[in-house]
């Protein structure tokens, strides 16, 4: 792999180019996601300059700056594959956009993933590696967690760390135990040994209603969780379920609605009926009815269309910078999970195999090789 | 598993008991009737998930077919029939037992032709519908034979006497049932070694999948349903001889009791398994025995508390939950090997 | 005049007042991978539930191998050689997974399974072969339906290719799963493809996905075709941007 450092030379020029083009690109592109053609268009403008800058050897058939706007020129180029695993890790570091680009190539059996990763896990992080990840005190400690469904252990003595205020993303092979991690925290897996503790309090036994009323956790499932015969109003009604008064959902219900006009114009309309990316808006401003301060998100992005991925996570984004709520994720689409969260975790057969801040994650070649498709 | 030990304590007790309890030789009959209605309920209930209400019309309509085969083959059925009984014709020792063999074929064979006739009526319906209209199926045929005269109508028909020696007529029939419950368990055992039981299951856990897989989940059905059908109807059969004399409400189409009574017991040792049906036969059994001898009058609330609490609180049965709690035991492990080539690590 | 192993013509659906698939056209070349992409209910499952027979469709006609199959059901279909994945994914969650691979096995006539056969041997074998594939040979024995989100789909790509169809309908197979098993399964599709010769046609929503693996795709939108060619060419389409991919 001889030709690894003349990548990473090129990877980081573009990288710069990349960093410095995004502020504009992003303020073209505010949180205006439901009126996207404008907000598209202005940073459509912008992103050819980086594209071009990037691009050195790719076979440009289209000149025009409208069509090199195109989220994903490098796979319009399958031929020339380096540069576009080039391109994707130099905009990766900050901006993948819906599921990423690039190619397939890299072709490991799951066999080889797994020998390849339990070296690694060899090392694996210690405690201390963890607590260095987080900013301030630790508001979510997991410790020595064994934790599984039946009598099947899933997870072995996992530690986790993650500050008030930030976001963690979980990746991993299928079947590693991402998902456990959100079930056990929130209390639907059989705990054999370990604790969960959040902001100082011990919340390892409590049951999900608990979980979602007293310690302020709340959770949001894979996929498909809308009541779909029921009003997108009384599905964020349904969110406020366990208030001791009804008014009170009421009136969190229409905080939901202030804040997000897209379910304030469809609140009389069958859940079902929503599109996908409106269908997750619901669920995520469902969970924020009771007020959490750490969302659980179980694969925010699956079964998006791409141009719905980067809206839901600039939700994410918006309640965790603004909100100041703590988001640990779960996400396969992991180049795009990563680039979002502050602090990334790989899991491999239920344990920790790496940790790092996000974006040194999409930096590792072995993270990318083995768990990114390259 | 323990299955040696099973077969060992069962074979054992199944050759000896009516040796060892002479006095309870009907009874322990009567154990392995309830172990062939629970295994042969379970191919269509627990394995295929078609839980019939109405297997009980096998067990009848093999009963009549027996009757009838028996009576009609040496005199003629409608005068026998009408008679009431006050006619005893004699019946030769070879033409008692002739007759008892083919009835017991002819009812087993018809059964099935019923089951496939009846499947054309009630495998288009799913779930609680099919439940309701096997169901139905079991009350039809109970009226229906109930007025056809030359079968005895709501008097019923009075079976032929085994030429034996008081003492060893329960003995005979006693044989009969063992042999049938028997081979009614290896078939079982046998067919859900093959593709059959895998096809069985699928269709259980998701029929349209099934389909869309391109197994032909019909062809399936009707096999189960027939296999069961056999084997009831020829313990219909023996079940008129060992009675003596059979009608259509509580001998041959004994609808709510042992209709229901095949469901339970196989909801109690646990549906879906070999052992299963078995287990909870046996089980049950010993509850209605001893209660019927020593609690008379409450032995009904308490097969009905057995109900209640295995559908409500129980349902995967005794053999669902040994294997929830030891799955090592049946196999489900994960192995630690990566690979299917035994060479390599 | 290329081959076409299914030709849809002119075929519409409605849900009551819903209308899911408007006079909607398109082939699928023998031997070949086409991609379906498009906005959430645009129509893409419905187009796929014609096509296997799950519902009528209410006018125009469905051709498998030039045999016309819209009065035809799903297991009658599927008997013919064309078989599809589910997006929900569905597996027999009661049986190990080599029990569910094993009965996956063809059941066309002509087949070698039939319905006595027995559970060991040739047909095992290769079941378990093609859980080593996917990963999951090690938890072959465990109750499918105990398996995790992902690996349960992976059990269900495994039974598709455990049957050798002619052509095999996916929908959405990537979705949930690991990005670099994602590389393994589309080398996996690619070689069913070449070598087996199955026909393959795939919804997907993961760009890097169809892009590396369809030869032609069509895009849907409400309801209707909206675009088809090249996957270079659909990709620079700005009614395929406005309407899916956005251009942000």
């Amino acid at each position: 792999m001889a030709k690894e450092p003349v990548k990473k030379t090129a990877k980081k020029a573009a990288a710069k180019k990349a960093v410095a083009k995004k502020p504009a690109a992003k303020a073209a592109a505010p949180k205006k996601a439901p009126a996207k053609k404008p907000a598209a268009k202005k940073a459509a403008a912008k992103k050819p300059a980086v594209k071009k800058a990037v691009v050195k050897k790719a076979v440009v058939k289209k000149t025009s700056a409208k069509k090199a706007a195109v989220k994903k020129p490098p796979v319009k180029k399958a031929a020339v594959k380096k540069s576009s695993a080039k391109k994707s890790a130099g905009r990766a570091k900050k901006n993948v956009s819906g599921y990423g680009s690039g190619s397939v190539d890299v072709v490991m059996s799951v066999d080889q993933v797994a020998r390849e990763a339990a070296s690694i896990a060899a090392e694996a992080p210690s405690v201390k590696a963890l607590d260095k990840l987080v900013k301030g005190d630790a508001f979510l400690s997991i410790d020595a967690l064994r934790a599984g469904y039946g009598k099947m252990e899933i997870l072995h003595d996992f530690t986790l760390r993650v500050g008030r205020g930030q976001s963690l993303c979980l990746i991993g092979p299928n079947g590693a135990g991402k998902s456990t991690v959100l079930h056990s925290i929130f209390g639907f897996t059989n705990i054999f040994s370990g604790s969960i503790v959040i902001d100082g309090k011990d919340v390892t036994r409590l049951t999900p209603s608990q979980k979602l009323a007293e310690a302020g956790i709340a959770y949001i499932l894979q996929d498909k969780s809308v009541f779909p015969q029921m009003t997108v109003e009384e599905n964020l009604l349904m969110g406020g379920f366990l208030k001791n008064r009804p008014a009170e959902a009421k009136q969190a219900a229409e905080m939901v609605f202030d804040k997000y006009s897209r379910l304030a114009d469809r609140r009389d309309k069958p859940a079902g009926v929503l599109s996908g990316g409106e269908r997750r808006l619901l669920e995520i401003s469902r969970a924020l009815v009771m007020q959490p301060q750490v969302l659980l998100v179980d694969e925010p992005s699956i079964g998006l269309e791409p141009r719905f991925i980067d809206m839901v996570f600039e939700i994410l984004e918006d309640l965790q910078k603004k909100d100041g709520k703590t988001i640990v994720m779960v996400e396969q689409n992991a180049k795009k999970g990563l680039s979002f969260a502050d602090i990334g975790y790989v899991l491999v057969s239920g344990e920790t195999a790496i940790a790092d801040a996000g974006d040194a994650l999409l930096e590792n070649p072995d993270v990318g090789r083995l768990f990114l498709g390259g | 598993m323990n299955e040696k030990l099973a077969y060992i304590g069962l074979g054992v007790f199944g050759v000896l008991g009516p040796f060892l309890f002479p006095d309870y030789t009907l009874q322990i009959a009567m154990l392995w009737i309830m172990v062939l209605m629970a295994s042969t309920w379970d191919i269509t209930g627990g394995q295929m998930g078609y839980n019939s209400l109405g297997n009980i019309t096998f067990f009848g309509v093999g009963m009549y077919i027996s009757a009838a085969v028996q009576v009609s083959m040496f005199y003629d059925l409608a005068d026998y029939t009408a008679s009431y009984g006050a006619i005893k014709p004699v019946f030769t020792e070879s033409q008692y037992y002739t007759g008892l063999g083919i009835g017991i074929i002819a009812a087993g064979l018809g059964c099935v032709v019923t089951s496939l006739l009846l499947g054309l009526a009630v495998f288009g319906l799913r779930g609680p519908y099919f439940a309701i209209g096997t169901l139905g199926v079991a009350v039809a045929a109970r009226e229906v034979a109930g007025t056809i005269d030359t079968i005895g109508g709501g008097a019923g028909i009075s079976m032929p006497f085994l030429p034996l020696p008081i003492e060893y007529r329960s003995a005979f029939f006693y044989i009969l049932c063992f042999i049938l419950a028997v081979a009614a368990h290896f078939v079982i055992r046998w067919l859900f070694s093959t593709q059959f039981g895998l096809a069985a299951n699928a269709i259980r856990d998701d029929e349209d999948k099934a389909e869309a897989m391109g197994i032909p989940t019909l062809r399936y059905k009707q096999v189960g349903w027939a296999i069961a059908a056999f084997f009831m109807g020829c313990m219909g059969a023996v079940f008129g001889n060992m009675v003596g004399y059979i009608e259509p409400l509580e001998v041959a189409f004994p609808v709510a009791t042992f209709g229901i009574f095949m469901v339970a017991m196989s909801l109690l040792g646990g549906k879906g398994t070999l052992w299963g049906p078995v287990l909870g036969a046996v089980l049950f059994h010993i509850v209605k025995e001893t209660t019927w001898t020593y609690l008379l009058g409450l032995q009904w609330v308490v097969l009905g508390l057995i109900l209640i609490v295995n559908i409500v609180y129980f349902q995967q049965g005794i053999m669902g939950w040994l294997q929830a709690k030891f799955p090592e035991r049946f196999g489900i492990v994960v192995d630690s090997s990566m690979t299917a080539d035994k060479g390599d690590a | 005049m290329a081959d076409n192993v299914i030709e849809v013509n002119n075929v519409s659906k409605s849900f009551g007042g819903v209308k899911a698939n408007v006079d909607i056209s398109m082939a699928v070349e023998r031997g070949s991978i086409t991609g379906i992409i498009g906005p959430n209910g645009c129509g893409k499952s419905t187009l796929f539930n014609s096509i296997v027979g799950y519902h009528p469709i209410d006018n125009g006609s469905i051709k498998f191998e030039g045999q016309e199959i819209s009065h035809l059901r799903v297991g009658e279909i599927a008997r013919l050689g064309m078989l599809r994945t589910f997006q929900q994914t569905r597996i027999y969650s009661k049986m190990d997974c080599v029990d569910n691979m094993q009965i996956s096995v063809s059941h066309r006539p002509g087949s070698r399974s039939t319905m006595f056969a027995s559970r060991r041997g040739e047909i095992r074998e290769r079941a378990e072969h093609l859980l080593e594939f996917v990963g999951l040979y090690s938890k072959r024995n465990l109750i499918s339906g105990d398996l995790s989100f992902g690996q349960q789909k992976l059990l269900e790509f495994a039974m598709a290719l455990m049957n050798e169809p002619k052509v095999l309908l996916l929908d959405e197979p990537t979705a949930g799963i690991n990005p670099t098993l994602i590389n393994g399964l589309i080398d996996r599709l690619r070689r069913a493809n070449e070598e087996l010769g199955i026909t393959l046609c795939v919804i997907e929503h993961n760009m890097r996905v169809i892009m590396n693996l369809a030869s032609h795709i069509y895009c849907l939108s409400n309801g209707k075709m909206l675009a088809d060619g090249k996957p270079e060419a659909l990709q620079n389409d700005p009614r395929v941007i406005d309407a899916y991919l956005g251009g942000h």
